[in-house]
């Protein structure tokens, strides 16, 4: 839904909002939508809980020397941060079993 | 027999049947991690077995008996043995035309079924059309090795409670707390969450850990979110009933669990923290040197913690002080973790 105080000052978010006065765009929860993705953090979890302020790093979750990076990779599905691991990278955890030591060994953007 | 022989006799079989039963006696924590799934003797406090697969665990369950415990990779439930501590089955439900999800997951109270909460994704053959099915709530039979009943259920049900009272009746957890009904298949909304009652709060749960071991005290418990307080989804699976309770204070935690003496809870996340289960009020807090964690189990004796997995490792602490005993290290990542007593 468009929020009354926030104004789109940049092109992609222009067309985010044309697509929202044209329901195109919607969220996840508004209305009975079912999709392929399993639950995780970013459906029934506060995103905003998720960053996590530490005093000292990590400082957010989900990045690759934080201990929950590798479970944030299937039902979580941070796409930016974590491999797919339920459909594109079945196998990634064989290159990194524990990713606070083993995690300059993740490849799982290039297969090799 | 002389009562010199007598006395050797009974010596013997002590030895015998105190050393087999000692070998598998006590507390154990079993943790899935990357690739493997380990046992932790609480006595010594040190990994005991390592039973390997090549997979990532991301929920398990031990049977209502002890005797089995399950672990779901998403597409697969690994079945392993308690007693022989080997790996007895995988169970497979995923293929290339049929993708499944599982995450909630409970063993029936007869340990002959499990009770599943899928997703699943049907595609045909060079079609590049995706047929996403409603979410199931699938019945699969152990022994047949197939899915006898399913029910239609609302989204993203995480976590599937059973009832010791009711063994008709499952408790599903998601965005909203619901009762099902396995004769007829109905839902009861027992609490909401994203679709609070009318002048109730919403509440953000991330209801995923259930770290209760079999034959405890039935009492599950997962932490909530309001706006601006913290609270405690508290399910007693002896009578089914559900009550909340707010903390005094606002910490971040992932999972909880509660003491077997039914006086506290534990909870963690970046701390361990200690709850007074009547209250509210936070007893004690720790930060958790190590680093994140998502699970807590305790000794049968309610005195010892095991905090973790998240990262490769286990912290060990006094249930009285949150001191840190000793932590573990692990072969790899993981989630979750159960205490089972032999």
């Amino acid at each position: 839904m468009k929020k009354k105080n926030i104004k789109a000052v940049n092109k992609r978010a222009k067309i985010l909002e044309e697509k929202l006065e044209e329901k195109k765009v919607f969220g996840m929860a508004d209305g009975d939508i079912i999709t392929s993705m399993p639950i995780g953090c970013t459906t029934i979890f506060d995103t905003g809980w998720e960053t996590n302020p530490r005093p000292e790093t990590p400082m957010g979750n989900c990045v690759s020397s934080a201990r929950d990076f590798t479970s944030c990779s299937g039902p979580c599905w941070w796409p930016a941060q974590t491999p797919d691991n339920i459909t594109n990278f079945p196998d990634f955890q064989n290159q990194c079993r524990a990713i606070e030591k083993d995690w300059r060994n993740l490849n799982f953007v290039i297969k090799r | 027999m002389g009562s010199i022989s007598r006395f050797s006799l009974v010596i013997a079989l002590c030895c015998v049947f105190g050393f087999a039963s000692g070998a598998l006696a006590g507390d154990f924590i079993y943790v899935p991690v990357t690739n493997a799934l380990q046992i932790i003797d609480c006595e010594t406090d040190t990994v005991v077995d390592t039973i390997p697969f090549n997979d990532y665990i991301v929920t398990a369950a031990p049977s209502p008996d002890g005797k089995r415990y399950y672990m779901s990779a998403f597409h697969s439930v690994y079945e392993v043995d308690t007693a022989s501590r080997k790996l007895v089955d995988v169970h497979r439900f995923s293929s290339e035309l049929s993708k499944t999800d599982i995450f909630g997951m409970a063993p029936s109270a007869d340990g002959k079924k499990l009770y599943l909460s899928a997703w699943i994704v049907k595609k045909k053959q060079n079609v590049p059309r995706l047929n996403v099915l409603p979410p199931h709530l699938a019945v699969y039979d152990l022994e047949k090795r197939k899915v006898v009943k399913s029910y239609t259920i609302p989204a993203w049900a995480s976590c599937v409670l059973t009832l010791r009272n009711d063994p008709d009746s499952l408790i599903l957890l998601g965005l909203d707390i619901h009762k099902l009904d396995l004769k007829t298949g109905e839902l009861e909304k027992l609490a909401g969450c994203l679709n609070p009652e009318p002048g109730e709060e919403q509440k953000n749960s991330l209801s995923i850990w259930n770290n209760s071991s079999p034959r405890d005290h039935g009492l599950f418990i997962t932490p909530y979110y309001t706006i601006d307080s913290l609270g405690y989804f508290i399910i007693d699976r002896n009578t089914g009933e559900l009550r909340t309770l707010k903390g005094e204070e606002i910490f971040f935690e992932y999972s909880a669990l509660i003491s077997p003496d039914k006086k506290t809870i534990y909870a963690v996340m970046d701390e361990v923290i200690k709850i007074d289960l009547k209250t509210g009020k936070s007893l004690a807090s720790t930060p958790i040197r190590q680093g994140t964690c998502y699970a807590v189990s305790i000794t049968s004796d309610g005195q010892k913690l095991y905090v973790g997995p998240g990262g490769a490792d286990m912290s060990v602490y006094d249930a009285n002080s949150l001191e840190l005993l000793t932590v573990i290290p692990l072969d790899g990542d993981g989630v979750v973790a159960h205490r089972i007593t032999h």
